[in-house]
């Protein structure tokens, strides 16, 4: 399930109190994308690595944040897809 | 080191999965900044698409605006198909298929894929701990891939391998066709080729052989060339050009070069007919056809002598419009691997518009044999194979395109080398120039560049120079062949002054379709004394 969540100087609290049956356990958190400071060069990389770097994730991120078409311009998901969509998701291994 | 992304690590990208996304996309950076190449493993590419859309999905939810199937689907791979347009296809091979006993078959595939490079050049890029704790030495984490020194990238003289990237769907296809027809010798992708490259040259007739070498011999076979003829050809080639002649039991004649081609002179051939000679050998160096129509007229004006242009570095070469290796009685090309046009082994192939001399070619490369077991000549075993000719098939598409790469580059360095000859800045009037360019190929005709060859004083000291600052220089060719010791009693190499002179000053340079400008600026950079 997804909760919301406050993050507040390294903790993060549930807004809404939930009773967990583990004093501890792993969650993922999504943080917003203009949240994140940079990081500088961690890796004393050149500077060409990391012009590089910065070439392809601008390319990949224009075609990530492209328009999608509204879902009755696309094709079918056809029977056989969605089937193999199920089977995937049964073995959650990612 | 080439990198093989695997699955978490190719979504992390797509999807921009915090936090890891930076790490992915740094490593990758790295790796093509190194030189390296990006693999993404083909049997993978289903359970990418879907860990991706699944990835997409869960993230468009918390961002609270819920995509439908269709649009994830659309969403998934569009992102998808821009990732891998960069990255190498790794085939799934059926070595890697039966992985039933291992306890997760998706990542035995991928080791398995692993052993097909040379150790230590590729590694597996994830972050599944219990894989990389279970393969330490075959898989590695972004991190440690970033944490690890830069390794400077090298250049080659021939970059076949970048090459191979741009053919390798097709070079892949056209192989695994040849395994399963099972027609390793003269199966259809040896007339298909055959076809293809006499259109290509606008020539009647092309046959394929074993290689360039071959192609020489048979050609001389054809001819009926034999003990006590003579043969015109130049002494600053390869040695086959001269070998072939010698197998024959003729004697090479060798005629002076011209200074700017590096051709041989088709002014001093006349002087050197004699009623033995049966045919003269131009060599289209470096990749600029020789002077033909000069060449062709006095063969013509002494009794028809047959002319064999070899061609091996020129295919694709024009002269007055028309394509080297049919610009005489015959025209010969090598598909040696650094060629041009090359195969991955040994090959070549034989053009001619005569019907009579393309039969002999065809019953000499098969041991004279006219029909199955008729021997009506004398032959040799002289074939290219048919793997050889559907990787040929494979390069072929693109081999108009790679010459114009190859011109490109070689008009680079010619405009690079005169800015650095006649530069007025204080640093470059303080350099001594140590080289000299050959001119740019004639306006009749064009050079396909197989080499880049300049003119260098003291050559051994500036090769141990430019190889110690990582550039691979090479020389075409460092001995005239009539100063060679099997060829020196043919004739005195004081006769043959310019072939002696630019012998002794003549280096190659790198040369390859994928040739940089930033490594061109290096090389010419090098080549000036300190």
């Amino acid at each position: 399930m997804q909760v919301e969540a406050i993050y507040d100087n390294g903790r993060v609290e549930f807004t809404h109190p939930l009773r967990l049956r583990h004093d501890r356990l792993r969650v993922l958190v999504e943080v917003p994308d203009e949240e994140i400071a940079d990081l500088g060069n961690p890796y004393n990389l050149p500077p060409e690595v990391l012009a590089r770097a910065a070439r392809m994730r601008t390319h990949l991120d224009e075609i990530r944040n492209a328009p999608l078409p509204p879902d009755d311009e696309l094709p079918p998901v056809s029977g056989k897809i969605l089937e193999r969509i199920e089977a995937f998701t049964l073995r959650e291994d990612h | 080191m080439d990198l093989v992304l695997d699955i978490n690590v190719a979504v992390d990208i797509c999807t921009k999965r915090q936090p890891f996304y930076r790490d992915a996309d740094l490593a990758t950076g790295k790796c093509l900044e190194e030189g390296g190449r990006l693999w993404l493993y083909a049997g993978s590419v289903q359970t990418l698409e879907y860990v991706t859309r699944d990835e997409f999905q869960r993230s468009f939810l918390i961002e609270g605006r819920p995509l439908t199937a269709r649009q994830l689907q659309h969403h998934a791979r569009r992102v998808l198909k821009a990732f891998s347009s960069d990255k190498q296809w790794l085939a799934a091979l059926a070595e890697e298929g039966s992985v039933f006993d291992s306890p997760d078959p998706e990542d035995e595939q991928l080791i398995l894929s692993l052993g097909r490079f040379a150790p230590g050049t590729i590694k597996l890029l994830t972050r599944d701990e219990p894989l990389r704790r279970r393969y330490p030495d075959l898989t590695i984490t972004p991190q440690e891939y970033l944490r690890e020194p830069m390794q400077p990238k090298g250049m080659d003289f021939v970059d076949l391998a970048a090459q191979q990237d741009r053919f390798r769907p097709g070079l892949e296809f056209n192989l695994h066709r040849v395994l399963h027809h099972g027609h390793y010798i003269l199966g259809p992708e040896v007339r298909e080729l055959e076809d293809r490259l006499a259109a290509y040259t606008g020539a009647k007739h092309c046959i394929t052989v074993a290689s360039g070498t071959e192609a020489l011999l048979i050609s001389l076979m054809a001819l009926g060339i034999g003990p006590g003829d003579e043969v015109i050809t130049t002494p600053f080639t390869f040695v086959a050009t001269a070998e072939v002649i010698v197998l024959v039991g003729a004697t090479p004649v060798f005629v002076d070069i011209e200074p700017d081609t590096c051709n041989i002179d088709a002014t001093l051939i006349e002087a050197r007919i004699t009623a033995k000679t049966k045919a003269i050998m131009p060599v289209s160096l470096y990749g600029q056809p020789a002077d033909m129509d000069a060449i062709n007229a006095i063969a013509a004006r002494h009794g028809g002598i047959p002319v064999i242009e070899d061609a091996a570095q020129s295919f694709g070469a024009e002269y007055k419009g028309q394509k080297s290796c049919n610009l005489s009685t015959l025209g010969c090309t090598s598909f040696f691997p650094s060629k041009p046009l090359g195969c991955y082994g040994d090959g070549g192939a034989i053009f001619t518009n005569d019907d009579a001399l393309a039969q002999a070619c065809r019953e000499i490369r098969v041991h004279g044999q006219s029909k199955r077991y008729v021997h009506t000549r004398i032959g040799v075993g002289g074939r290219m194979d048919t793997l050889q000719c559907a990787i040929v098939l494979a390069k072929l598409d693109r081999f108009d395109q790679e010459i114009a790469q190859r011109q490109a580059v070689a008009r680079r360095y010619h405009e690079l080398f005169a800015t650095e000859e006649h530069g007025s800045t204080p640093n470059r009037k303080q350099r001594s120039v140590n080289f000299r360019v050959l001119p740019w190929p004639k306006s009749d005709r064009t050079s396909v560049f197989a080499q880049y060859s300049i003119l260098v004083q003291d050559r051994d000291a500036l090769q141990a120079r430019l190889r110690a600052a990582g550039i691979p220089v090479a020389v075409h060719y460092p001995v005239p062949l009539n100063e060679q010791p099997a060829y020196a009693h043919l004739c005195n190499a004081d006769s043959t002054p310019v072939a002696q002179a630019i012998a002794r000053q003549v280096m190659s340079l790198p040369m390859h379709p994928d040739l940089s400008q930033a490594d061109q600026g290096l090389i010419v950079a090098a080549l000036h004394v300190g």
